[in-house]
């Protein structure tokens, strides 16, 4: 016992309190009152927290007795055989149902109708200019009004040079460009942080395509060059397309899906 | 000096502790309420406050947490050290490390975010951006949870380890384990060490502090080592191995010579040679303790060389260091223990002193720690003249000495009674020794039962009065307030003043006599007339007089005129003549009839032709006009008012008039008080006035109702 514990050291010489033990059972015995009485009392932002902390408490207590109680619904007994029974590598395996073969095929046709462009938002809502573009005036008297800003998350490459001034039509703000994308791999349910490539096609028109505006549902290619992947031919693969699944210019990040 | 107080550091919260104490303070110091149809400036300046906000109270408490640990290589080595062994240096500084890096990436995101806001179009973007900004702040910060809650366990040991001085007198007990450091260390200090009679009872490093020589000391108790590697030592012996080798202090090193501790002596000594090199350039003093079990001098032949060449290693040492060419021979012959040593130092060498002492019969302690505290301080004195410091302060010094005038002696001249009693002085022992009242105490059966007889010092006038009973109280009066024994030379005094007082009285108002009947007269006049003005003066200046218009106002006479001038001692020609004039004035119409009756006769003629030419065409009422604008207006009196107060008009008698006066005053009452009214009277009447919190509340409501 190190020194300056001076409670212990007490403990140690003379024993606990007198009234030690009979206190702590009051106080144990009060607990839950003075719980009650407190979560009745508490409001705001406190109650807020406190009651959502108790009932995640509950609900593991809870747990935690069922997990303990004798279970009510009968088991089945797995010793008496039932009658006719075979054994697993007897089991008739040509007595597939018709109707199921028949929803397999149906299955199987839908998604190769569904072509290549498989991917997993098949539905964008589509965006308007006054949504992606802000009109910029410019002139000496603010007159004129064909300079457009972006105000969407985009992807703009290392080599890019702005116009002049005078001649640049559109904007791409310095805040909202995007260099790396949160990328997850669907099979291996991983996220890889992954440079961008490019903009491969952004669904609300070429144009955006072309600024390479990314918006929810974008595809873009990433590199992947870090994650190993080989084609069949045993090239290593560096550049694979994603689709984006948030959006960008709300969060701050860009996620998306590989796809594969 | 720098002070070690590690007691300073502030809790350190938990990663959800954090997140809640700083997302409810941004909750509470910034704004909270935001519409749609505010402008969108507005928005994102709200919005970006917030980001900010969160931004900002993170950083600091992160900072707040970096600044209050210390950074191990800017502390003592001792403590340094000691931290590394009871934290791990590398974990420690990992830690920190983390968070630092969490502080940088948070205020790194926060301006990322608030960039972005700059852009937002929309309260939902803003909104989304915020919470998106303080969503990443709190997993970064739920991310180092694990270096949270070290550094929170590290502050509550810090904060309780023994606030040791590094740099000030200390004494540090080690040894083998359960020889005996911890009763001596109580013993010295008041410490409370525990003492147990297993090995391994103290497992951390103890602080005691002591008097010596009017200085502080501060003694260390250590816990026990084995005799083992260094790599092979455990946290708690490298607690006291750090001691060792990191404080300037004076070693004690315990040696149980009973060998009751369970390690032989040979064991101990083997330790002592391992870690002696830790020893070096300190004082060091071997401590045979438990001599109540075993004496020294009982020591067996074995033993006895054992110790004796801990010493002979020693001196070697020393002597291999300063001069190789010494015969090492003649130094062995030099040892020599006294093991049958009367005063408990059984060696007293220049590196190295062996002392026994016991703790169970305190036999030798405090030897052991005087001899330890003097070695320490002679050392310590030595170093400090030594110090570069010490030259400058010197060289300050100068000690003078007074120039000699002539060869003769002049030594100190001492009575020669006073030499005779230096010399004998047993003679006072056949002297009968004067009984003090202590001496009686004990004899009487000590404090309690004996009671100090205080009328044996009374000094009085007749002997047979030391006893007697002295009443306080006689008929119903204390007698201390009758008893004065001086009473009558005080009513002499009283008497003679009396009368200096009375004759003073006599001879005053004759001095006083001047004034002649006239002058009295005229003072009585002057006086008469002050208060008289005094009183005019007071009546104009009356603060809430009555207004007395203009026209009401009484007309001053000219008799009035007149009597002022006189009272002012003026006698006015003029005046008189002004009189005489007015007397003969008369009514003012017929002044004016007369003005035109006397036109006829009047010399000037111009003025005449003038005036007719008028007269002739008054006829017409055009002219009339034009007339009338020439024409002087005639003068007529003033007509005579009565002066009346409208309080007074109507009023028939005095009881009327007080009844009215009542009444006035009644109305008057309440604009009154409001008049009066201060900030003590100030009321909110409606704390909370319905129709400012009920009904709904939809954008810009609030300022309409």
């Amino acid at each position: 016992m190190p020194q300056n514990e001076f409670i212990e050291l007490r403990r140690k010489r003379y024993g606990y309190r007198f009234d030690y033990f009979e206190r702590m059972r009051k106080k144990k015995a009060r607990e839950g009152h003075r719980r009650a009485s407190f979560a009745k009392k508490v409001h705001g932002l406190r109650a807020k927290l406190y009651h959502k902390k108790r009932y995640t408490e509950k609900v593991e207590m809870q747990k935690k007795i069922k997990m303990h109680e004798e279970r009510k619904n009968k088991q089945k007994v797995l010793d008496s055989v039932p009658e006719g029974a075979v054994p697993a590598y007897l089991l008739d395996r040509e007595n597939v149902s018709h109707a199921k073969i028949l929803s397999q095929t149906i299955k199987q046709k839908r998604k190769e109708k569904a072509g290549k462009w498989n991917v997993p938002i098949p539905k964008v809502k589509p965006i308007s200019d006054d949504e992606m573009f802000r009109v910029i005036r410019t002139g000496k008297r603010k007159k004129k009004q064909w300079k457009r800003m972006v105000t969407k998350a985009t992807f703009v490459g290392d080599g890019f040079t702005r116009k002049p001034p005078k001649y640049e039509r559109f904007i791409r703000p310095m805040a909202l460009r995007f260099k790396k994308a949160h990328v997850v791999h669907p099979e291996l349910k991983t996220t890889f942080y992954l440079d961008i490539l490019r903009v491969k096609k952004n669904p609300s028109g070429p144009l955006y395509t072309s600024l390479g505006v990314v918006t929810k549902g974008t595809i873009i290619e990433v590199n992947v060059s870090d994650l190993g992947l080989v084609t069949p031919s045993g090239k290593v693969i560096w550049g694979k397309y994603a689709q984006v699944t948030n959006n960008p210019e709300n969060d701050g990040v860009i996620n998306a899906v590989l796809l594969v | 000096m720098v002070k070690y107080n590690f007691k300073k550091i502030r809790t350190v919260p938990d990663s959800s502790q954090f997140i809640d104490i700083v997302l409810s303070k941004t909750q509470k110091k910034t704004p909270t309420v935001i519409h749609k149809g505010y402008a969108i400036t507005r928005i994102k300046e709200f919005y970006m406050r917030k980001v900010k906000f969160v931004q900002q109270t993170f950083h600091e408490r992160l900072s707040m947490i970096i600044d209050d640990f210390p950074v191990l290589d800017d502390i003592h080595p001792f403590y340094g050290d000691l931290m590394n062994i009871l934290y791990h240096r590398d974990h420690y500084k990992l830690a920190l490390g983390q968070l630092n890096t969490a502080r940088t990436l948070i205020d790194n995101l926060s301006k990322e975010y608030t960039r972005m806001l700059k852009f937002g179009d929309s309260l939902y973007r803003c909104k989304q951006l915020k919470r998106a900004a303080v969503g990443r702040m709190c997993t970064l910060i739920r991310k180092h949870n694990s270096a949270l809650n070290y550094l929170e366990q590290v502050r509550q040991h810090l904060s309780r380890l023994p606030v040791i001085d590094p740099t000030s007198r200390t004494l540090l007990v080690c040894g083998y384990p359960n020889v005996g450091k911890s009763s001596f260390m109580n013993k010295i200090t008041r410490a409370n060490v525990d003492v147990q009679p297993y090995p391994f009872t103290t497992k951390s490093l103890f602080v005691g502090h002591f008097d010596y020589n009017y200085l502080r000391w501060q003694a260390i108790d250590t816990p026990g080592i084995l005799d083992h590697p260094l790599e092979e030592r455990n946290t708690i012996e490298m607690q006291s191995i750090t001691a060792m080798a990191h404080l300037k202090a004076s070693i004690l090193f315990f040696i149980d010579i009973s060998e009751h501790c369970g390690f032989t002596i040979k064991d101990q000594i083997a330790l002592f040679k391992s870690i002696k090199t830790l020893f070096t350039g300190k004082p060091l003093i071997i401590v045979l303790s438990k001599i109540d079990l075993l004496k020294p001098n009982e020591l067996k032949e074995k033993d006895r060389k054992l110790i004796e060449s801990l010493i002979i290693d020693e001196n070697q040492n020393q002597n291999t260091n300063e001069n190789e060419n010494e015969n090492e021979d003649e130094i062995k012959m030099d040892v020599k223990v006294i093991w049958e040593s009367e005063s408990g130092i059984l060696y007293d060498g220049d590196q190295i002193k062996i002392v026994c002492m016991s703790s169970l019969t305190e036999t030798g302690i405090t030897l052991v720690k005087s001899v330890s505290c003097d070695l320490l301080m002679a050392q310590r004195i030595e170093t400090k003249t030594k110090m570069k410091k010490m030259t400058e302060v010197a060289n300050r010094l100068h000690v003078s000495f007074p120039k000699q005038r002539d060869n003769k002696q002049r030594p100190p001249q001492i009575p020669e009674s006073v030499l005779n009693a230096r010399q004998n002085p047993t003679d006072d022992e056949d002297k009968p020794k004067k009984i003090l009242e202590r001496d009686l105490e004990k004899m009487f059966g000590g404090a309690g039962l004996y009671n100090v007889d205080l009328n044996k010092y009374f000094i009085l006038e007749n002997e047979d009065w030391r006893y007697d009973v002295v009443p306080e109280i006689i008929d119903g009066k204390n007698i201390s307030d009758f008893v004065d024994p001086d009473i009558l030379k005080r009513l002499d005094e009283l008497e003679i003043e009396e009368e200096e007082i009375i004759r003073r009285l006599q001879e005053e108002p004759e001095e006083q006599e001047g004034l002649t009947e006239e002058q009295e007269i005229l003072l009585s006049k002057i006086r008469e007339k002050r208060t008289i003005m005094h009183n005019d003066s007071k009546i104009r200046r009356r603060r809430h007089r009555k207004r007395i218009p203009r026209n009401l106002k009484p007309e001053k006479t000219v008799e009035q005129f007149e009597s002022h001038l006189q009272n002012l001692g003026i006698e006015n020609a003029p005046l008189k003549e002004a009189k005489k004039q007015a007397k003969k004035q008369t009514r003012g119409r017929t002044k004016i009839r007369k003005y035109f009756d006397e036109e006829p006769t009047q010399t000037e003629e111009k003025e005449e032709t003038q005036n007719k030419r008028e007269r002739s065409l008054s006829q017409t009422r055009s002219k009339l006009k034009v007339n009338r604008k020439s024409r002087p207006r005639s003068k007529s009196l003033i007509r005579s008012t009565s002066v009346t107060d409208p309080k007074t008009q109507g009023v028939k008698s005095v009881n009327e008039l007080l009844k009215v006066e009542k009444l006035s005053w009644n109305v008057q009452k309440i604009p009154n008080k409001l008049g009066k009214k201060g900030y003590a009277d100030h009321a909110i009447y409606d704390t909370k006035p319905k129709h400012l919190f009920s009904g709904k509340r939809s954008s810009g409501k609030t300022d309409w109702r």
